[in-house]
């Protein structure tokens, strides 16, 4: 009787797993007593409780409050924003690059193609620590506040970054970005109402000028009614630095530059790739019916070659929230280099700092994926031939 | 009605030649000057192209100083090379004992012979196979010593010997890793597949300096005491771990593209899972994927540039080492072109390879 | 259910315009010798029916005439325009000849009303309100209406060919081109398509209809031409085709196309 229960499949197959999980069990209780016992005599505290103290340096670029004083927590916070800055004004940049670039590549003029294609590939090929390094070079040779480039002295040029006039009143930014994102959902809002009323299907204006009209009526509405009292700060040179206005250090130019050129090649690839797999045979239905070759692409390609591109555009943005990371080679304190970096050197919590990195990267991923599939059930509803 | 013979070779004619003129002719205006738009694209292109192009060239090649001992050589405005020129050794070879270079040499040409292997299909695909499992453990004992050969320690390792190791070692590596996960990925039982969807999400999830800081920093902790690994090799292992998961992806996606009759065939034929696997799924998923873990292998080629961030020098380390130092003081510009040039051929013949590769295989296939 | 319904007599085709005119048309693909001196004449109101091996050149003939290949040698002339290379001309042919494809390439991202519509509007300049009024109208005839605001994703092979051939006749063409209108198609599904066609060729339709179906052909075609190797074979009236064809290579393409299942009747 025995032996017929150790041949039954799924016995060994549960006895098989039990095994795995208990070598994994294993393996995990080996390395957490280690590492307990080597924290002991190292004199390293464990837990989170080390988030509550003072902070003790000093982050360059920051978008909310912070001061040496501030906890780690804080600080920890301040790297986490400054991540997310970097990406967004990267994801930005290189979309419009890259979607730039893809056209050109698949353009039937030929110079145009091979001249792109050939930018392509350098950007692609070389790595994304050459292409920071480089800018971070070029942007530290630029010249200083003395002989700082500007225009009309609302903007300034140095080494010491980008500096540009400002709201005095911080929170005005908050409110201002407050109000493109809320004029942009009300114009899609009442656009999608409009269009869902009518008859027929794809009629309807299209919903990107309603948004784009939104996005600058109701901040420019606000202005009007308020913009009398508002203070702006001009930045002048003093010394070392400039008074006022806010800088964007050369740290933060170069991260971005540099993710975005870099970035923009894939972009690029995917765009192309794309475009490229729309069969012939729309190509032949559109001469047949007598469209030329810009309506072509522009109304019948095109659109179609955005759906494939979404799952790939996606996972390009999220190297580019990963690749942030290597603002720890120029001192761009971002969430490595803060938490992962200084945070760790000074209270020597290296397992603790670590894994919280690691954990914000993969809520970011997740959250991201989770989105994702939301995009494909609903674009699945609508399926392709 | 008509009726017409039904010769059919026979009366086939060849092409109307025009003259070679004609057709170059037809073919610039059809590719450069269809429209009026295009046109003026093409004529603007034409003229920046023109402008940029003889600068470029004056400033690389032709006003350049390529011999010389030190900056004070570089005259005649174009581009110094001399950083390049003569620290080449320390780029290439990094700090390994001038007597031993022959080794890595050696392990150069071993790894630079895996292009044509995959190549050619005369060769038996047991040879292949073979010589994939030894290569890393053979580079490894060139590379390091012991064994008959003068151990070197690896904090000598520095330049372009540090990213063809850890990249080609890395890789190799990792494959066989790579492959069970992937299969555990596949795999029914529910704690196998748990455990390989958690450790391939979280590596995809967490950017690579995160696991090398977590190399450098943190697995000195869960060794047990007196144990040191040294730098390079944590790295290593990291290496290899990171290129595991993604590679598990490729060769999932592999799998999934191979048609389920292969499956039902080998259980209809009585084979078992992990002769299944061995002998008939596998070597044709990974014939079908090598060109895409050739493009991973570009990644992982460059992604190894980072290891500079834990303190492991490999030829970008080098550069920024050689543009900080006072007597090559102003030359990053070079520096980094020689950089940049460096990656570009190389990534670039590498994934001119995979894709004539692909081509190749669609050819065989259909 | 039987096939399809019975084409009505033609009216005589003595006096007519001629619609196509080909005269010794010769093609190559590279060295390979596609077209041997195609030469063939379509009056106004004719329904042809070409068939042949596959590879024989007949789909690259008919994409031909509407320049989606181009010739190299003979002169091609569509409704009395010569086509030699001239964009205007060539719109203007375009607009003119309507195309019916193998894979019914209707566009995806847009609902059936709107494949049919927008070519109007955007090419022709119709009125919105106008094009949706014909579209309507069109797809009425090959009954489809009532999917007006659907995506092609969501109709069978049939529905999509059906509007297919109404998004081509939304261009008030003159000739219509059919390129294997049903070789892709499930069965079942053919006899509807072809329930069309007949429909077409009722009312007047210049028709060049590449197919196999060669029931449709002994019902519909006012001439059949068989083509092989890039030539034109045979070409005679369907009587004469079926029942006595001339060339051995005729007669043994019909024994073998037409033993597989004898054909509806």
């Amino acid at each position: 009787m025995w032996t017929k229960i150790f041949h039954n499949a799924r016995v060994l197959s549960a006895l098989q797993q039990c095994a795995v999980l208990a070598v994994v069990a294993a393996v995990f209780y080996v390395l957490i007593t280690n590492a307990s016992a080597n924290l002991d005599a190292l004199g390293i505290a464990s837990g989170f409780d080390f988030l509550q103290e003072r902070a003790g340096y000093v982050i360059s670029f920051q978008l909310i409050d912070y001061s040496p004083d501030d906890t780690y927590l804080r600080a920890y916070a301040v790297g986490l924003l400054n991540t997310l800055l970097v990406s967004i004004l990267s994801i930005a940049l290189a979309t419009i690059m890259g979607v730039f670039l893809g056209i050109c590549r698949v353009s039937e003029n030929w110079l145009l193609g091979r001249l792109s294609h050939l930018a392509v590939e350098f950007l692609r090929n070389v790595p994304l620590i050459v292409h920071l390094i480089w800018w971070y070079g070029l942007l530290l040779a630029l010249p200083n506040i003395r002989q700082a480039i500007s225009i009309n002295d609302v903007v300034f040029l140095s080494n010491r970054g980008l500096t540009l006039t400002w709201a005095s009143d911080g929170s005005l930014v908050g409110w201002g970005i407050l109000c493109v994102i809320a004029g942009a959902v009300l114009g899609y809002v009442l656009m999608a109402r409009h269009r869902a009323s009518l008859p027929w299907k794809g009629f309807g204006p299209s919903v990107w000028p309603a948004m784009l009209a939104g996005a600058i009526a109701v901040p420019t509405l606000v202005y009007l009614f308020t913009g009398s009292s508002w203070q702006w700060d001009v930045p002048i040179a003093r010394g070392f630095g400039f008074k006022g206005g806010v800088t964007l250090t050369p740290e933060l130019l170069a991260l971005w530059l540099a993710l975005s050129f870099y970035s923009a090649s894939y972009i690029a690839e995917i765009v192309r790739g794309s475009i490229q797999s729309v069969s012939r045979g729309q190509y032949e239905a559109a001469s047949a019916l007598g469209f030329l070759e810009m309506p072509t692409m522009l109304r019948l390609i095109v659109p179609q070659a955005i759906y494939p591109m979404v799952p790939q555009v996606t996972s390009t943005y999220l190297n580019i929230i990963k690749n942030s990371s290597l603002g720890v080679i120029i001192g761009y304190m971002e969430l490595v280099s803060a938490t992962g970096g200084t945070t760790l050197n000074q209270t020597g919590q290296a397992i603790e700092c670590i894994a919280l990195v690691m954990a914000t990267y993969c809520v970011i991923s997740l959250v991201t994926s989770l989105l994702m599939n939301i995009y494909n059930y609903r674009i699945s509803l609508r399926t392709h031939s | 009605m008509t009726v017409s013979t039904t010769d059919s070779y026979a009366d086939d004619q060849a092409p109307p030649r025009y003259s070679g003129g004609y057709v170059a002719m037809r073919s610039i205006k059809k590719k450069l000057f269809p429209t009026p738009f295009q046109s003026f694209i093409t004529l603007v292109t034409l003229v920046l192209l023109v402008w940029f192009t003889p600068l470029a060239l004056d400033w690389l090649v032709f006003s350049a100083n390529f011999v010389g001992d030190s900056k004070a050589d570089c005259v005649g405005g174009g581009a110094c090379w001399l950083p390049v020129t003569q620290r080449i050794d320390l780029f290439v070879y990094g700090f390994y004992p001038d007597m031993e270079i022959w080794r890595v040499n050696i392990a150069f040409g071993l790894a630079a012979a895996i292009l044509p292997l995959l190549y050619i299909k005369r060769i038996n695909r047991r040879w292949i196979v073979g010589y994939l499992i030894v290569l890393p453990l053979v580079m490894w004992w060139l590379l390091k010593g012991g064994a008959g050969l003068e151990e070197v320690s690896s904090t000598k390792f520095a330049g372009i010997l540090v990213t063809v190791f850890l990249g080609v070692i890395g890789m190799l590596f990792a494959l066989p890793i790579g492959i069970l996960l992937a299969l555990g990925r596949r795999s029914k039982k529910p704690v196998i597949k748990l455990l390989s969807v958690l450790y391939i999400e979280f590596v995809r999830s967490v950017p690579v300096i995160t696991l090398l800081f977590m190399a450098s920093l943190m697995i000195q902790f869960f060794l047990p005491e007196g144990l040191t690994i040294d730098i390079f090799m944590r790295v290593l292992i990291v290496l290899i771990m990171f290129t595991a998961a993604y590679m598990a992806e490729t060769i999932r996606g592999g799998l999934q593209g191979m048609p389920s009759g292969q499956f039902e065939a080998a259980d209809a034929l009585g084979f078992s899972y992990w002769k299944t696997m061995s002998l008939i799924i596998l070597p044709q998923v990974l014939r079908n994927t090598i060109p895409p873990l050739l493009t991973q292998f570009i990644g992982l080629f460059k992604e190894t540039t980072l290891v500079v961030v834990v303190g492991v020098l490999d030829v970008v380390g080098i550069a920024m080492s050689t543009t900080s130092a006072p007597e090559w003081l102003g030359l990053e510009n070079e520096i980094y072109f020689f950089l940049a040039l460096f990656f570009f051929v190389i990534c670039f013949t590498l994934s001119c390879y995979a894709s004539h590769l692909e081509k190749q295989m669609d050819k065989n296939r259909s | 259910m039987s096939a399809y319904s019975q084409p009505t007599d033609t009216a005589s085709a003595d006096c007519k315009s001629v619609a196509v005119s080909i005269n010794n048309l010769n093609k190559w693909y590279g060295n390979f010798h596609a077209l041997k001196n195609i030469s063939l004449e379509v009056t106004s109101g004719e329904r042809i029916v070409i068939c042949g091996p596959s590879g024989s050149g007949k789909s690259t003939l008919i994409r031909c005439i509407n320049q989606l290949e181009q010739h190299q040698q003979g002169t091609l002339s569509v409704l009395g325009e010569t086509l030699d290379g001239d964009r205007k001309r060539l719109q203007w042919i375009r607009r003119n000849v309507g195309m019916s494809f193998q894979h019914f390439n209707l566009f995806p991202h847009l609902s059936v009303l709107k494949n049919c519509t927008l070519p109007q509007t955007s090419n022709l300049g119709i009125s919105q309100a106008e094009a949706i009024e014909y579209a309507l109208s069109l797809l009425d005839r090959v009954q489809m209406r009532e999917h007006a605001n659907k995506y092609p994703g969501q109709l069978s092979g049939g529905q999509q060919q059906r509007i297919a051939i109404a998004r081509a006749l939304c261009m008030r063409p003159k000739i219509m081109l059919f390129d294997e209108p049903t070789s892709a198609l499930d069965p079942e599904m053919i006899s509807e398509v072809l329930d069309v066609m007949v429909d077409l060729a009722n009312d007047g339709m210049t028709m060049l209809c590449v197919t196999h179906e060669m029931g449709f052909a002994r019902r519909v075609a006012d001439r059949v031409v068989f083509m092989d190797h890039g030539k034109i074979v045979e070409e005679a009236p369907p009587q004469q085709f079926f029942d006595a064809p001339q060339s051995p290579r005729t007669q043994q393409f019909l024994t073998q196309i037409l033993d597989h299942g004898e054909k509806k009747t």
